[in-house]
Parts: C-alpha cells; structure tokens; sequence
C-alpha cells in the first residue's frame, strides 16, 4: 500500500516536468522540421504568395512548374546525373578497394603500421590537401573530369571505410579461411567468395556513409570542376543561389529536388545511416 | 612448399594493397607534404615557385583579418562546446527516457534529418528562410510589429557570424545527439532507474550521473566538435560567401578565397597548414590533459 503511495506521489511530482520535457522535446523537433516544410511549402508558390503567405498552402495557383522549370532552366538535370555517376562509380570503387586493404592488414599479414598509416587521413582536413590536388589533377589533364573527381572521392574517404571495415573483418572468427585453404581456395577467391558475403553489415555501413559523403560534397568539386556539364548537384545548388534569386519557389524547388534523394535513403535505411555516420565517431 | 605458400600470400597481399595505397598516398598524403612545401615558397600557381621559407608564417602572424577570421572560427568552435554538446547531451537524454512506441523513434529520426542533408542545401534553404525580404522571420517582425525580428540577418556585420552558427548547430547537433543517445542506451539501466526512484531530477541526473559515466564519449564529441569546426566551409560560403567584410568568415572560407580566388596560392596552404597545426595541437593536447586526469581516479 505504502509503495502504491510513493510511486503515485512521486508520479505526481514528476508529471510537471514530464510535460515540461515533452514541450522541449517537441519544440526541437519543430525547429528541425521547419525549415523543409516551409521550402516545401513555398517551392510550390509564386514571389507574391511566399511574400505575403508564408506558413499555409498556396491560396491561388499551385505552381508544380517551379519543379520543372528547376529541372530545365536551372539545368539541375545534368548536375544530378552528373552526381549519381561519380557517387555511384567511387562508392563502389571505395567499397572494392578499402575492403581489400582492410582484409590484407586484418586477417591475410596482419600489420599495425599500414592501419596507422591508412586511418592517419581521419585527422586530416580536406583544405591541407586541396591546393596540391588541384595542381595534381591538373597535371594529369584530371580537372573537369568525373574521373578526376571520382578519384579525389575514392581517396579522401578511403581511410574512414578502412577503418570501420578493418573493425569489422577484425571480428570474424579466425576458421573461415582455414576451412577455405582446406578446400583449396586461392586467397582471391576465399575473399570474394567467403569474406565478401559476410562483411555485408559492415559494408553497408561503408556504403551508406560514402553515399553521403560523395553526395553532399561541396568544396571538392567547387575547387576541381569549372565546366558547367560536369558540374555537381552541390554546385547546382550554389547556381541557383547566384542566378535564381529573384525567383524565391524555383529555388526552394531546386532545394527539393537536390534533397530527395538523401532523404529517400535515409527514410529507407535509417538504421545503417546513423551507423554509419556514428561508426567513425563511436569507434574513434 | 612452405616457401612457395608464402610467396603466394606476399603476392595477393601486394597486389590487394596496392590500389588503395598508391590512391591514398598519391591524392591524400603527398598532397598534405606539398601543402607544406607550398606554404615554404611564394607561388601564385602559374609563375615559377621561389623558395623562401618562413616568410608565409610571418605575413599570417602579422595579417591583422586571418586574426579576425580566427577569432571567428574559434567563436564557432565556443559556441558549439558549450551549446551544441550540452543540448545534444540533454536531448539525448531526454530520448532515452522516452519508452518506445511512445514517439522514441520519431523523435530519433527527427533529430538527426538535418545531419544527412547537404551543408550546400541546408545554407541555401537558411539563407532564404533568413532573408528579410521573403524570410518568415522577418515576416513576422513585420506582421506583429516586433522590430527585433525585422532586421537584416545576413547583412549587419554584428549578428551576421551568429547567424551563421546558428545554422550549423542547427544541422549539426544530431550527430552528438545519437553519438549521446547510443552510448547512454548501453549504460546499464538499473542505475539510472534506481538514481530516478531517488528522485534526483533530469539536470542533476545528467550533470552528476550521466556526464561522468559517458566522459569517455564526452572527449570523443569534444575532438570531433573542434577539429569539424575547424573545417567549417560549407555554410559560411553559400549564405555569405564570408560577408560583409571578413564578417562571417572562418579560417577555411578565408584559405579558399586566398588561394582560388585571390591566386595566393602558397600563402593559401600556409592558412591551410594552420588549420591542421590547430586540429592537431588540440587533439594531441587534448589527449594528454584528460588521459591524465583519468589516471588521478
């Protein structure tokens, strides 16, 4: 009886700062989705209605053509397949490449000094390599290029994939391969076949963060490509800035159509996203 | 036959060692070396290099607007200390007392949406959300009359820089927020649970309880906090492009104008390498203060 007691005072003391807590925990939450509902909202309006009617619907015309006229006029068409061909190139590539670093120095000839070397580029900030890879790239006839970019991607985030994989293969139990070499598997082909498959996790992992990564990258190619075809979503973004101002709904518009995709994958493995995003930090 | 099997493994090790290696040095480590070769030259990235050692460093120890965009930049390293992670903490917590089915999850998406959208996208959309002349902020000081709301957000050198921080803190706290969150879920619930039925209240539960338990993860989302800051390039330069004057600008911002704009190419690297000696001074000493003030419990 006495127990019942307490805990109902003690529900009573606390119901205050509960619903205290839930108010801050739903303002915040206000506060992060603000901001698409109101691009939304407005990249189907005119000037005059984002003017004057900022938080509702639009009361006349519902102006669908503020998407089009992005995709077209704003060319961000040829800056999102010009995205998706690069992130999609270097992800796979990076995926290819770190985890068979990532297998050699965990498992094949295990190796302390190349993991050191290899996660050393973690610490390392992208503006104390950018001006040397512009000189690089330009000496290989690499700048305004998707090759030159895609290279540059797979680089910069080599050393965060090996590492997260090298974390990951590190804990696969040590049998796997014996039984292989019983079988008379070539080290290629355990690898392919055996280590592969079962690094899923991790490489979705991998991938999903390099996905992003690649995505959303600005001053890499704002740096390495000039030329308006083989220009960026990012950079497109930024074009829109400088000659759409005036045209307040294409913008938003534009800013939809960039973010789509991310928000898609991130709706759809949101699991893998936020460990992915975390994995560096958490296992750092 | 031993010998042979282990040719054969030397062999496959090489050959799946070799492209990441060569991609790696070639586009990642020379470059940082070159970094620092340039900063040792006067380069404008066309006429020939000429050697002159540290004169780069003396020019940015004297240059009186890289100490305005220093400070500027450790302005936003300030404020995401002691306001970023302190809130994600709070957050965090917060969440996790949250039962699941009763909005965990929601909450948890929420929270980190703004992570995984574009820097590019995310200055953009706030540059327009805090114009005043379609921004809704500035709609509303209008409607409602409130002249503290109707102000020229990115233009007025004095609140400009905040604004700008803002925004960053706005995208990036949810990523202390589920670094926070993950590690307080694997905090055995007993403790918290039986510190709760003491009756000790939410800050006090965070600031006695939770922070020393996750002081380890604490450092982690100290180091990330300064060394990302420290990169800040993406929101300074699409909502401002640094503006007005030197207002808005951090040391990245003020590196890419120097050396791809202005063609300062060597004195850009010297900003650059910079970056680094501070990234790398603060982790190294960071390191060494709290590993030995773990040693004193």
């Amino acid at each position: 009886m006495e127990l019942i007691l307490t805990s109902r005072q003690y529900r009573r003391r606390f119901f205050f700062l509960r619903l205290l807590k839930y108010i801050f925990l739903f303002v915040i939450g206000i506060a992060n989705l603000f901001p698409f509902y109101w691009t939304v909202l407005s990249s189907i309006k005119d000037n005059n209605e984002i003017l004057v009617n900022p938080f509702a619907l639009p009361q006349r015309v519902w102006k669908f053509s503020n998407y089009s006229d992005a995709w077209r006029d704003a060319k961000l068409a040829s800056n999102f397949i010009n995205t998706v061909i690069v992130t999609a190139v270097a992800v796979v590539i990076i995926l290819l490449i770190a985890s068979m670093a990532a297998y050699v120095i965990s498992r094949v000839r295990p190796s302390f000094l190349l993991y050191a070397f290899f996660t050393l580029g973690i610490m390392i900030p992208v503006q104390a390599m950018i001006v040397p890879l512009f000189i690089e790239l330009n000496l290989f006839g690499l700048t305004n290029t998707r090759i030159g970019l895609i290279i540059v991607y797979v680089a910069v985030n080599m050393s965060l994939s090996i590492f997260i994989l090298y974390g990951f293969l590190i804990t696969l139990p040590k049998e796997l391969e014996d039984a292989a070499l019983v079988d008379g598997c070539s080290n290629a082909r355990t690898f392919f076949r055996i280590i592969l498959p079962i690094s899923q996790p991790g490489l979705a992992t991998v991938g999903i963060f390099a996905v992003l990564a690649c995505w959303n990258e600005y001053l890499i190619p704002l740096v390495l490509i000039t030329e308006h075809r083989i220009k960026v979503i990012s950079q497109g973004i930024q074009n829109l800035k400088s000659a759409f101002i005036t045209d307040y709904g294409l913008v938003c518009a534009g800013i939809i159509i960039a973010v789509l995709p991310v928000i898609v994958i991130y709706v759809l493995f949101q699991e893998q996203v936020i460990k992915g995003m975390t994995a560096g930090a958490l296992k750092g | 036959m031993r010998t042979r099997l282990r040719k054969g493994v030397n062999l496959f090790s090489n050959l799946f060692l070799t492209p990441a290696i060569l991609v790696y040095s070639v586009f990642v480590i020379i470059p940082v070396f070159l970094t620092f070769y340039y900063s040792l030259t006067d380069w404008d990235g066309v006429s020939p290099k000429v050697f002159q050692w540290f004169a780069n460093y003396k020019e940015l120890i004297l240059d009186e607007n890289y100490w305005v965009v220093a400070k500027n930049n450790f302005t936003l390293v300030l404020i995401a200390l002691v306001v970023q992670n302190p809130v994600a903490l709070v957050l965090a917590y917060f969440v996790s007392r949250v039962a699941k089915g009763k909005g965990y999850r929601a909450f948890r998406s929420v929270y980190f949406l703004p992570v995984v959208i574009s820097a590019a996208a995310t200055a953009l959309m706030f540059s327009l959300m805090f114009n005043n002349q379609v921004g809704p902020l500035n709609y509303l000081g209008r409607t409602f009359d409130w002249k503290w709301l109707d102000i020229s957000w990115l233009s007025d050198p004095k609140i400009v820089l905040y604004v700008v921080i803002s925004v960053q803190v706005w995208q990036y706290i949810g990523i202390q927020f589920i670094i926070f969150l993950a590690a307080i879920q694997s905090i055995p619930e007993e403790i918290l649970e039986s510190a709760y039925l003491d009756g000790v209240s939410n800050l006090k539960m965070v600031w006695f309880i939770l922070l020393p338990l996750l002081w380890e993860v604490v450092q982690i989302c100290i180091i990330w906090t300064v060394t990302g800051c420290l990169k800040a390039f993406d929101h300074a330069w699409l909502m401002t492009w640094g503006g007005p004057g030197y207002a808005s600008t951090y040391l990245p911002v003020y590196m890419f104008r120097t050396a791809f704009k202005e063609f300062g190419f060597s004195y850009g690297c010297t900003i650059a390498i910079s970056i680094l000696f501070f990234s790398l001074v603060f982790t190294v000493l960071f390191k060494r203060f709290v590993s030995r003030e773990t040693t004193q419990f």
